[in-house]
């Protein structure tokens, strides 16, 4: 080999490592630094993208009028609503089903997987597909809630029209999504818990209770931290959804500020302004990160305590609060608190708006003093008592007023959560069993629906009670691949439609993004992961941070970029594009495996006469093959699944599938039975991936992060 | 402090049987040690004692109340962990109060304790610390203190002293065992390190392929090994063991290879139960074996094969015929490999083994 490249054997480490590091760095400086540069001069300048007047520069006033501007404070409060309800639901049934799936039983592996599925979907296609669900009048979700008579018939809810339940919806979405994340990092967590500490306890006389409270809940909490971490900022980011589900409507009720930044950049080319709101939106970003960084660093418990002041600081307020002391004291008041936290948002859905929020204060007190009362009574008491709570709870319609109703409904869960705690194991073990079961039938129900969709005619799709017996058609599969002579299914086929070259594209952009993006993240892995770089921390801390860019404030100078030289809607663009989106990922991971590798080998290697090159090509490179590949499916996923970037840079036609899919329409609005056909042959690759990557899910959806 | 029975346990894994029919009576305030190499049960057995592992069959008794089917937490046990199982997020002083707070003990008390055992264990000024700012001994001396502050009935270990230095663990078994006498604890001690068994039991409890070998006082164990297992494993230099048997009229020794030894006059007594028609096993520790340069009664000529001078004492391998024996001698001993000296095994400390049963013929 060194024959064939002779001038590599003669290159020492040093060049080497320039050689295989320079191409990634350039490659990121061109496509974001330079850009972030750029978007930071137009965000004091008065500039129109579409406009021929050059920039005006006018100092901070976009700044200004942003800051001031009270519907921007809306967009962040609404962004912020949402990020607390899906990331607070997503923590608390990930975690619930890592506790509940850390057991051994069989086909354990199997349904974890299963459990995964819908994290690797595309948002964008996943979000298309929950809005056929909750469509008002015949979607799924509402035609199960009125079987099971929790909605009346008669008033459906109209969820993507109403405001909160818009929100509502696109958290439910995310949180179907993203659950699996959180349940993924917390099994990892759990399972990393030495046996040996559970026995200690056991054997040092402690509660199931006081062993969750004191062993489990501290040793995962640093890792809960990373999920949480992950999740904020996702949340805050939030595009995809709301551009496919509600267009940030109803009016401009889920406008989240990722979508408030595209609308002023894209429809309405306030260039100047939204480069101004993209560099604030960077701004909370960095600084939600420092702030869980910093808590993650107190967490641990490694940090130096003064590097965290705004963490002690409300250590201190919380210790000067003797309410919330005595309320974080015993267990029973530390679970009843976080279910009052966890639910408090959910109650403005389930029974309507509470007036007025100090009635909400009161009631919360009252409930505070109940648990005190009841935790004091003697424990034969407590059993028919919360027995009776329960059966008062879920007694269907006993004339409560609409405002107290979600309360008696919590008391009731938190009478059940007690009386679970206090079965035997048998039933425990049975009822973990059924919500397992529930929480697989209800992440693949989605999935299911879009299959059984796909084969449907249009008059069953369209049927006012959703079908799941029907007669099924290849229909939409036609439709959606050839051109028809008048548009009809029985007319002559003209051609092929524009989806089976979008379908390819998508392929195309993808593989190669994914080849480009691999081979540059391996090499610079390598050199960081094998040589002494000078500033090597420096280097890796920048590669990271390209990734945790928001993309979208990052889209519009590429825009600009793309508009000069031409790039706009070309395959080269989204290859270019893709490729450095996953190249800082590629990076990281790459050098997780090439560490894993002793450098003893390299070493060995070049002893033996191999040149670096050599001894990279064929000791380590090989040794690190799975990591490759495991890396290739990541970065092939992340470009398969695009949605903005590709829907924002071919600005007329789109190139990939996921923005036609989601422009398919026909005679009334969305043509589903084709949405429904595009996205299962879509979502196909991403499944199929998902089941050959299972060993390596972890380390892809954390960064390399989190390892096992 | 209590007593514990165990009767008949049994306990399977799959189809493997890690402890076969074992019974054993441990007094109160016995310091019992189960000593075994690695897969002989005998952490199984102890597992079983705390309720960590649930028995196939047989019955654990602790003060003659059967707990078999009770939980840990229901026994009023402790336990030291080979790992410690110290809780990393919690300081040392959280972990000594951690069994006292499970069980609610009030705040004072559970103070006084808490300084009680550090006073006793020499630990107070670590009291502040993570456990991941300890050293390995100091680890240990907090696994210890954990199951002290609970005063239980009985103390398992499981084999505490293996993640230390050899240093540390001269020092703290003599620490363990002062600890335990003071404390007249009932204790259950499991190693792998006959060295530790030897030096802190008053009764050792050797086990092999998950059955019990032999129960007795560590001078027991060692001077009157029930069978050739027992024997083999307790003793450094290990017996040297010799395929031999016994001519019929007791009065010869015959190596394999026939080479005869005279059954020694003292010896008569001792080999005179021991059957002549079968094959035997000649077991002699090397410091039954004396070695002199010159030519005397009741010595046979050998070849020195190899020497090890251990500064304390020199180990001399020589040859008789085919067989190599392991010889101790004084550090002032001279020998070179190839010399030629006799040899004196004492068969007043010999055994003789059945080479099909393994058990012991001599006692």
């Amino acid at each position: 080999m060194n024959a064939r490249f002779p001038h590599l054997r003669s290159l020492s480490d040093r060049s080497i490592a320039n050689l295989f590091l320079l191409p990634t760095i350039l490659l990121l400086v061109g496509m974001n630094i330079f850009p972030l540069i750029w978007s930071l001069g137009l965000s004091f300048c008065d500039y129109s993208s579409i406009g021929n007047a050059p920039p005006k520069w006018i100092g901070g006033q976009n700044y200004t009028d942003l800051l001031t501007d009270p519907a921007i404070n809306q967009r962040f409060t609404v962004t912020a609503e949402f990020t607390l309800l899906a990331v607070g639901a997503q923590l608390a049934i990930g975690f619930g089903l890592a506790l509940l799936l850390n057991r051994a039983f069989r086909l354990k592996g199997i349904v974890t997987t299963l459990l995964l599925l819908p994290m690797m979907l595309s948002p964008a296609i996943v979000g298309l597909f929950w809005r056929f669900m909750f469509d008002a009048s015949n979607g799924l979700i509402n035609y199960l809630l009125q079987s099971a008579h929790l909605q009346d018939p008669a008033h459906p809810m109209n969820w993507l029209g109403g405001y909160p339940s818009a929100l509502y919806a696109l958290a439910i979405t995310d949180t179907w999504m993203w659950s699996p994340f959180v349940m993924l990092i917390s099994l990892a967590g759990l399972s990393a818990v030495p046996p040996h500490l559970y026995e200690a306890a056991e054997v040092d006389r402690a509660s199931g209770w006081f062993k969750f409270r004191y062993i489990t809940l501290p040793m995962v909490a640093p890792l809960l931290m990373v999920a949480l971490l992950f999740r904020t900022m996702d949340c805050f980011k939030l595009f995809d959804l709301v551009f496919v589900m509600t267009s940030g409507g109803p009016g401009a009720a889920t406008e989240t500020v990722s979508y408030k930044l595209y609308w002023l950049a894209f429809p309405q080319h306030h260039t100047g302004l939204a480069c101004a709101l993209a560099y604030i939106i960077l701004l909370v970003i960095i600084g939600l990160t420092n702030l869980y960084m910093k808590l993650l660093a107190r967490v641990r418990g490694d940090g130096i305590p003064d590097a965290s002041p705004l963490a002690s600081a409300i250590a201190e307020k919380t210790q000067s609060l003797p309410v919330l002391g005595w309320l974080l004291s015993s267990p029973t008041r530390y679970l009843l608190l976080l279910a009052v936290v966890a639910f408090w948002p959910y109650t403005r859905l389930l029974g309507g708006f509470l007036t007025a929020h100090v009635s909400a204060l009161l009631i919360l007190a009252l409930l505070v003093a109940a648990a005190y009362a009841f935790s004091r009574l003697p424990l034969p008491l407590r059993l028919p008592l919360a027995l009776a709570c329960l059966a008062f709870g879920f007694v269907g319609g006993f004339p409560a007023p609409a405002g107290v109703r979600p309360w008696l409904w919590l008391i009731a869960a938190a009478a059940l959560v007690w009386l679970v705690a206090r079965a035997p194991q048998i039933v425990r073990n049975v009822l973990a069993y059924a919500v397992v079961a529930a929480a697989l039938a209800i992440t693949l129900l989605p999935v299911y629906w879009i299959a059984i969709t796909s084969f449907k005619t249009p008059v069953d799709i369209n049927a006012l009670t959703p079908k799941f017996a029907f007669k099924p058609t290849l229909e939409n599969y036609d439709r959606l691949f050839y051109q028809h002579e008048g548009d009809q299914i029985t007319g002559k086929v003209l051609g092929l439609n524009a989806f089976p070259h979008q379908l390819g594209n998508s392929l195309v952009i993808g593989i190669l993004s994914t080849l480009l993006a691999v081979a540059m993240g391996t090499m610079a892995a390598y050199a960081l992961a094998r040589f002494r770089i000078k500033a090597k921390g420096d280097a890796l801390f920048f590669i990271l941070s390209t990734r945790m860019l928001p993309a979208i404030a990052v889209v519009i100078p590429i825009y600009l970029m793309y508009t000069r030289l031409g790039l706009l809607g070309t395959h080269l663009g989204l290859i270019l594009l893709y490729t450095v989106f996953n190249l800082s990922f590629s990076t990281y991971l790459m050098k997780g495996f090439f560490d894993e590798v002793p450098h003893e080998y390299d070493d060995a290697a070049l002893l033996d006469g191999y040149s670096r090159f050599a001894a990279f090509r064929k000791i380590s490179l090989p040794l690190a093959m799975t990591g490759v590949a495991a890396t290739a499916v990541f970065c092939f996923i992340t470009a398969w699944n695009e949605f903005a970037f590709a829907q924002i840079l071919s600005p007329l036609q789109p190139l990939t599938a996921p923005p036609s899919i989601n422009a398919l329409t026909g005679a009334g609005g969305m043509d589903w039975g084709q949405v429904a056909a595009g996205s299962f042959l879509f979502l196909l690759p991403a499944a199929i991936f998902t089941f050959l990557m299972r060993k390596h899910l972890l380390r892809g959806v954390t960064f390399g992060a989190i390892k096992r | 402090m209590a007593t514990v029975t165990v009767q008949n346990l049994v306990k399977r894994f799959d189809s493997n049987i890690a402890v076969n029919d074992l019974s054993l009576e441990i007094a109160d305030g016995m310091f019992m040690v189960f000593l075994g190499p690695s897969g002989c049960g005998k952490t199984t057995t102890l597992r079983c004692i705390a309720g960590l592992e649930i028995p196939d069959g047989g019955h654990i008794l602790i003060d003659g109340e059967d707990v078999t089917k009770r939980p840990p937490s229901a026994r009023d046990i402790a336990m030291v962990f080979q790992q410690y199982a110290i809780y990393p997020h919690l300081t040392v002083a959280e972990n000594l109060a951690f069994p006292l707070r499970a069980v609610r003990t009030p705040r004072q008390v559970v103070e006084e304790r808490v300084h009680a055992v550090a006073c006793t264990l020499h630990i107070e000024r670590l009291l502040q610390r993570k456990p991941g700012k300890l050293s390995g001994g100091e680890m240990q001396r907090v696994a210890i203190g954990r199951a002290m502050v609970r005063r239980p009935k009985v103390f398992l270990m499981d084999e505490p002293l293996s993640n230390l230095d050899a240093k540390l663990r001269t020092e703290m078994r003599a620490e363990i065992k002062r600890l335990q006498t003071d404390q007249g604890a009932t204790t259950v001690y499991v190693t792998h390190d006959q060295l530790e068994a030897m030096s802190m039991a008053d009764r050792i409890a050797v086990m092999y392929g998950g059955i019990l070998q032999q129960v007795g006082t560590p001078a027991d164990v060692y001077d009157r090994p029930a069978n050739l297992f027992v024997a083999g494993f307790i003793g450094s230099p290990a017996m040297n063991f010799l395929p031999c048997r016994l001519s019929a009229d007791r009065s010869t020794i015959l190596l394999e290879g026939e080479i005869p030894l005279a059954v020694q006059p003292g010896a008569k007594a001792r080999f005179g139960d021991v059957p002549a028609d079968r094959d035997l096993i000649l077991g002699v520790r090397p410091e039954d074996i004396t070695l002199r340069h010159d030519a005397a009664s009741e010595f046979e000529p050998v070849e020195v094969y190899v020497v090890e001078p251990l500064g304390a004492e020199n180990i001399v391998d020589v040859r008789l015929a085919g067989h190599v024996l392991k010889a101790r001698t004084l550090p002032t001993f001279q020998a070179k490999i190839g010399d030629s000296l006799f040899m004196r095994l004492d068969q007043m400390r010999a055994h003789l083994f059945d080479a099909n049963t393994t058990a012991a013929l001599t006692n």
